[in-house]
């Protein structure tokens, strides 16, 4: 016997609330949405499989209602050949991350993001590139998962999440406050310049290593 | 920075070629032989490994915190409220 279509609705909810809370650039739009989907969904259940996955079918709904929501809404004009982000390095967190801190930045930097900051940072992505980034980073799925979803070429979807990683670092770099002066001064003084002076030393040592380990797959493969 | 060596059967990556298949290395989006050419090069190249290092403990930390996104529990009620209003027009 089918389960009823409320039963199914309400165990994904929560899941499709954060898929919307992401989509959506603040809560009373996520919650427009989900209400939304959720009357498409039940209004279409007739034609949804009940051996296949509920919960599939639904995001499917969920991001139909929000592409046609957005469309209408705002008439976006396609962004795919803006390149307002091509000036902004690749690794651009890393990067900014590494001169203000030096030793690990992953340890300085990533605990300082928030999942606001994330949000914030989403919601400022151009909506063809959030949908990207929200089906990757949270549904996990595939770039040819999303492509079909999208309706939209394999290097299409490739290029938004290279675009969005960029732009959403970008936007997280400015968003948690990571000014210099968020290290404290007496610890950024000391270890600043023995950051340089690391560097220094460990490029010596890392042209050396990396002399040794070319000529060592070189000649190792010569001899076997 | 380095750069790519071809000798015979050697094909080692360098840093540019490493540096344009970063993001597809780490979403796992990438041929298994090229995946293996940027392996080797990440075991050679520290600059290029601590990089890479970092962009996948951001994709994991990005989607931990994105994902920890609650549902308040008004959202329920009013799900069902807009199902009740539409069984009943």
């Amino acid at each position: 016997m089918p389960i009823d279509f409320e039963s199914q609705l309400q165990s994904i909810l929560p899941v499709a609330y954060r898929m919307a809370r992401n989509l959506a650039s603040c809560p009373e739009d996520a919650e427009d949405l989900l209400q939304d989907a959720s009357i498409q969904a039940f209004r279409r259940y007739e034609t949804f499989e009940h051996n296949s996955n509920f919960r599939a079918w639904f995001m499917k709904i969920l991001l139909r209602v929000h592409l046609n929501r957005v469309r209408d809404k705002a008439r976006h004009p396609s962004i795919e050949n803006r390149d307002f982000e091509d000036e902004i390095e690749q690794n651009y967190l890393y990067h900014r991350a590494k001169e203000t801190y030096g030793g690990d930045p992953a340890k300085m930097m990533l605990s300082r993001i928030t999942s606001e900051d994330i949000r914030l940072a989403l919601a400022k992505l151009p909506i063809e590139f959030r949908t990207c980034a929200v089906l990757y980073f949270l549904e996990e799925m595939s770039y040819e998962a999303i492509a079909q979803t999208l309706d939209c070429p394999l290097n299409t979807v490739r290029s938004r999440l290279h675009r969005s990683r960029k732009l959403l670092q970008k936007e997280l770099w400015e968003l948690s406050g990571n000014a210099p002066e968020a290290t404290p001064k007496s610890e950024a003084a000391a270890t600043k310049p023995e950051a340089k002076r690391k560097t220094k030393w460990m490029a010596k040592f890392e042209a050396i290593t990396l002399n040794f380990s070319l000529a060592h797959l070189r000649f190792g493969g010569h001899l076997a | 920075m380095m750069k790519r060596i071809k000798i015979g059967p050697l094909d080692l990556y360098g840093c540019q070629e490493a540096h344009d298949l970063q993001d597809d290395y780490i979403d796992g989006e990438i041929e298994p032989l090229e995946a293996k050419k940027v392996r080797t090069h990440l075991k050679i190249c520290r600059l290029c490994a601590n990089k890479f290092r970092f962009e996948e403990l951001f994709l994991r930390e990005f989607r931990t915190k994105m994902g920890a996104t609650e549902m308040p529990q008004y959202v329920e009620q009013g799900v069902i409220d807009a199902l009740n209003e539409e069984k009943n027009s």
